[in-house]
Formats: C-alpha cells, sequence, structure tokens
C-alpha cells in the first residue's frame, strides 16, 4: 500500500515546495485505514471481488468521509487542518491552466489557495538588504515576511 | 475595494488577484492601512459566476469562511423563497410604506398596527393588547395583495416579522412571531405562513433561525450591506439565505424546535446558546466551522465599522490560547515523523510591541539566539507591511504575529500551523535528521 505514492519527482515546475513527508504518512494512513475497513465489509454488504473501480473508489470515498475522517482514528485526518473534497470534485491545477482536474479522491491541507499569496523571503543572499543587515543574517537563517505586494500609504 | 480591469471579455478560467484590506483602527487613523498576507487571493470567472458571495466572504474573512459558507449551503437546504413561495406557496413582503403617493388604505382598518405601541411589550412576540388599530387613510405602498382573494394575504397570522436593522446583540430581539393579524411598516420584512398546515411551527423555526448566531454569520459573510454599510440588510439577503425544509426535519427536531421557541419568545436569554447548537447540528457544521463563525463575528463584528475589536492588542490568554492550537495541529504530524514540537511565547516581550513573537521548535532543541536580527527584521516588517514574520533556523520558528486580536484567533492559528506544515516544516525535519 506503501507505493501508492511512490511516484517519479514531477516533470513540471510547482509554484510551492513538496508537501512534507508527514502529510503524506498521514493521508496514507487514512486511505490504509478506509481499505482495511472495505475489505472487513461482509461480501452482502459490499463484495470486493465483483465491484468495478468506479464502485470500490465509491465506498472508499464514504468510508474515509463517514468514518475515518474526524473520528480521531488517524491523528491529523480531521477539520483541523485538513479537508477532503467531495468524490471526483473538479479542482484546478496550480496555475489554473486546466481548471477541470479530476481526482478520484481529494484531500488537502487548509487553505490551499495561499500557492496564491505574496511572500517577500530575506535571506543572506538576497540583495535588497544593506551589506550591515546582511551580515547579521547567518547563513542557516531565512525570513519570511507575510504580506500583501502592495502597501498604500497616503492622506 | 478597487477594481482593475482588462476592457476585454474574460472567459470562465481567467483569473484574478481579489485583495482586500481590513479596518485598521491604529493605522486607518494615520491615513494608512494593510493588506494582510491572508487577504489575497486568485479567482477565477467562473468560480464568482457561480458563487457571487466569495468577494464578500472573503473580504471578511478567509478561506475557512468560504468553506463554512459553502458547507452550509451544500447540505439538504434551499435558499428560503425558493421553499417558502415556490414550495409552500406563502406570501413575504417588506412592510407597508407612509410616506409618497396617497393610495387608500381603509382596507387595513380591521388590522393591529405594529407601528403603534399603545405600551411596551415582549420583543419577541406580538402581545395584541398591546397595539392599537391601524389608522392611515392613506399609504404610498399598502402591500395588498390585488391578484389574491385575500387582499390582506401579507398581514395574515402566523406572521414572522423581521428588523431589516440588525441590532447590536441578538438578545435584543431581530424579529418577532406575531399569531394575530397585524400591519407593519417597511422596517420590517414580513413572512406570512397563513394557510399552512404547519402555519405556527413555520413561523416559529423562522424566529428560532433568525435568532442563532448562523443567520448573522451568512449576514456577515453574504449580505452585501453587513458589514460594508450599515447594518441594514436587505429582504433579498433573508431570502437566499439557506434554510433545511421544515418538512426533512425529523419529529424530535421539531419538538427541540418548538421548545426552543417557546423558550426565545419568553425572552429566556439562556435560550441562545441552545439555539447555536440546535442549528449547528441541523446544518452539520464541525466544532472548527462553529469556531471560524465565532472568529470572524468577533473581529469583523457588523456594528464595528471602524475595527476596534481586530484592532486592540491581544491579550497573555488569548496567546497562550493561540499557543496551545499551533502546537494541537502540529503535533500528529511531527509525531508522524518521530518528533515533538513545542510552541511558546519569546521571553522579553510587552503587550505594546507591535509583533508579539513565538518560538516553534523541535522539544529537544537546543536554544542558539538569533535575537541580535530581531530589530532589523522589525524595520523590514513595517517596511514592507508585513503582517506575519517567519524567521526559520534549522530546528526552531520564530513567528512574528502582529499585534492585533484579528490575527490571534483559533482560526488563525490554524491557518499559521498550516502555512508551518506546508512551507516550513522541512526546518524540523532537517534538524531530526542531522
Amino acid at each position: 500500500m506503501s507505493k501508492i505514492f511512490a511516484t517519479s519527482p514531477p516533470r513540471f515546475p510547482v509554484p510551492h515546495a513538496p508537501l512534507p513527508l508527514a502529510v503524506w504518512l498521514v493521508a496514507e494512513d487514512a486511505i490504509r485505514m478506509a481499505w482495511v475497513r472495505l475489505r472487513q465489509r461482509s461480501p452482502e454488504r459490499f463484495d470486493l471481488t465483483t465491484a468495478d473501480e468506479d464502485a470500490i473508489t465509491l465506498k472508499l470515498h464514504e468510508i474515509l468521509v463517514d468514518e475515518v475522517y474526524g473520528s480521531g482514528q488517524v491523528e491529523g485526518f480531521d477539520d483541523t487542518m485538513m479537508h477532503i473534497g467531495s468524490r471526483e470534485s473538479k479542482i484546478r491545477n496550480f496555475d489554473g491552466q486546466h481548471p477541470d482536474k479530476m481526482p478520484d479522491l481529494h484531500s488537502a491541507l487548509l487553505d490551499e489557495s495561499s500557492s496564491a499569496r505574496v511572500r517577500t523571503v530575506y535571506s543572506s543572499n538576497v540583495s535588497l538588504l544593506t551589506p550591515n543587515t546582511r551580515s547579521a543574517f547567518t547563513t542557516a537563517t531565512e525570513v519570511f515576511f507575510g504580506s500583501c505586494a502592495v502597501t498604500m500609504r497616503g492622506r | 475595494m478597487l477594481a482593475f480591469a482588462r476592457n476585454e471579455r474574460p472567459d470562465d478560467d481567467s483569473q484574478f488577484w481579489f485583495v482586500s484590506p481590513q479596518a485598521d483602527f491604529s493605522l486607518n487613523r494615520l491615513g494608512e492601512l494593510r493588506i494582510d498576507a491572508h487577504a489575497a487571493h486568485v479567482l477565477s470567472v467562473g468560480e464568482l459566476i457561480q458563487e457571487s458571495w466569495l468577494l464578500k466572504c472573503l473580504a471578511i474573512g478567509s478561506w475557512l469562511d468560504v468553506e463554512v459558507v459553502r458547507k452550509i449551503r451544500s447540505c439538504k437546504s434551499r435558499p428560503l423563497i425558493e421553499y417558502w413561495e415556490g414550495d409552500l406557496g406563502l406570501a413575504s413582503t417588506q412592510g407597508y410604506k407612509v410616506k409618497g403617493e396617497p393610495n387608500d388604505a381603509s382596507s387595513l382598518h380591521v388590522l393591529l398596527d405594529l407601528g403603534a405601541p399603545k405600551r411596551p411589550s415582549s420583543p419577541f412576540t406580538v402581545d395584541p393588547t398591546a397595539y392599537e388599530l391601524f389608522s392611515h387613510e392613506t399609504l404610498d405602498r399598502t402591500r395588498l395583495d390585488e391578484k389574491s382573494q385575500d387582499q390582506l394575504r401579507a398581514y395574515r397570522a402566523p406572521l414572522f416579522l423581521l428588523k431589516k436593522s440588525l441590532p447590536p446583540d441578538r438578545k435584543l430581539a431581530n424579529s418577532l412571531t406575531s399569531y394575530v393579524d397585524i400591519a407593519f411598516n417597511q422596517s420590517y420584512y414580513g413572512y406570512s405562513a397563513c394557510g399552512d398546515e404547519d402555519a405556527e411551527l413555520l413561523v416559529r423555526y423562522l424566529h428560532v433561525f433568525a435568532h442563532g448566531s448562523l443567520w448573522t454569520y451568512l449576514l456577515l459573510a453574504t449580505s452585501p450591506t453587513i458589514g460594508t454599510e450599515r447594518p441594514v440588510f436587505l429582504k433579498s439577503d433573508f431570502d437566499s439565505c439557506a434554510l433545511i425544509p421544515l418538512n426533512e426535519l425529523s419529529e424530535i427536531a421539531k419538538s427541540q424546535l418548538f421548545q426552543l421557541s417557546k423558550r426565545l419568545e419568553s425572552a429566556d436569554i439562556s435560550s441562545f446558546d441552545d439555539i447555536d447548537r440546535y442549528i449547528a447540528s441541523l446544518f452539520g457544521l464541525s466544532k472548527r466551522d462553529v469556531e471560524v463563525m465565532s472568529d470572524t463575528g468577533d473581529v469583523r463584528n457588523p456594528h464595528d465599522e471602524l475595527g476596534i475589536c481586530g484592532s486592540r492588542p491581544t491579550t497573555e490568554q488569548e496567546i497562550q490560547h493561540f499557543c496551545s492550537e499551533v502546537r494541537a495541529a502540529i503535533r500528529p504530524f511531527a509525531k508522524k515523523v518521530g518528533f515533538e514540537v513545542n510552541v511558546e511565547q519569546c521571553g522579553d516581550q510587552t503587550k505594546e510591541d507591535a509583533f508579539r513573537f513565538l518560538r516553534i521548535s523541535v522539544i529537544d532543541f537546543i536554544d542558539q539566539s538569533v535575537d541580535d536580527v530581531r530589530h532589523l527584521i522589525l524595520q523590514l516588517a513595517d517596511r514592507i507591511g508585513a503582517s506575519l514574520i517567519i524567521q526559520a533556523n534549522d530546528g526552531v520558528l520564530f513567528v512574528g504575529v502582529l499585534n492585533q486580536y484579528r490575527y490571534w484567533t483559533k482560526s488563525r492559528a490554524r491557518l499559521l500551523a498550516a502555512d508551518i506544515l506546508r512551507d516550513h516544516f522541512s526546518t524540523f525535519e532537517r534538524w531530526q535528521s542531522s
């Protein structure tokens, strides 16, 4: 099951750093939990041997939403930090060029739109810093300023 | 709100930036404004056509609010007016208007007049002995229904009468029920359930719903006027709000509704929390959803046009709660990869400081102070109008949050935790692996 996320690195540039392993592991645990529960269903309730892909995905999504998400069985897989989309919901790709992507299952961290946020990053090699300021930063230090690009002033 | 546009018809997938500043009492007094990092969003035209309330919702809140409103609208609810007039065939109207053209109003003389009280009475329900009969000879708008057999249809009991001006506190009553026919003026929007087999319960349902914090929140998140202009809303705001049809409610839920309504009509102040819990359960809202509604209502109170509440310095207790929320949100993910995080307030700070700093570190991290650059960082933050500073060293993050309550709510703690998880978690991972 762990191979479910073992993909090669993406071949397209993305606007953000890869999600940390911890997020993948939480999502993987949730899917694994749902899968175990699906397999435990009696054949009268759901027969895995005869069901087609759509039926299995639908049932898996139902179990994820109704029995796993927010149940406390998988720590972190709840509405504190993650949300779970409806099955085959339409979502856009990172740059909006493909607005109708329809993954079978979709879960995301809160405020996924934040990839749109403007961040100003200062580190020791950023030229905006004056020489004096730059020397005060160690090479290991990075400072992120969460702000919008625009600060308006005027009376 | 300013809109910058290209004179060219966009297609549905065209995107634009939506940036909305918040009322900031101290800064606005100086003729300046700040735009928070969480207040800049990329939206598509298609999204806006589907959900026309998006801009308003994002202007007063965050994406968390968008998710809550979507959840409310996507449950088994229907827009009120479609349910009331379309499904049930009942009447609703704004009240009569006095000034203007002199039209004959003698047909209304058989009714009591809500605008002519003899004495003070309950603000939650009409006491028929407390009102005079309607006495105007003419009205500009009578609201008589000329097409109906009963011209006074809009004034027939049972009635739900909603004040169009939002009171500063719902405990002052934003609406009332009437079980007698009564004329009401243009300060009210009236919904008559006369003729329906569940008429009384329908009116009680609207009365309880209107006194829930969900309704005030929906107004704030979707009404074009509330929270941006004066606290007066349009009838279409109530008409378009999501309501679960009465026949979808279980018998137990209907019974609870009746009891809550009776308590509300008797001005039982303790009923409000129970009303909120009842409505949240009807709409399937989680504790987190309610928290988002409460936080947004607090910092964007419609009666606080200057944003005084959101601009005040945060308290020590709020900072402690904020730290706990961030820790609780990050902890399951850290645990998954084998470490614990600690979130605490940095020492040597005063409540007057522009930013309050938190220290988020792996639990065994040995501090190597980097405070010597803090003053430079603050200068830079001021220069670019930042509301959030994250100073990252391996194993530790120093997070500066602008010292205003609006940035220290529980919802903002979750947004910060998501930011850290998405963009800065490697700080801890690197330290862990070294």
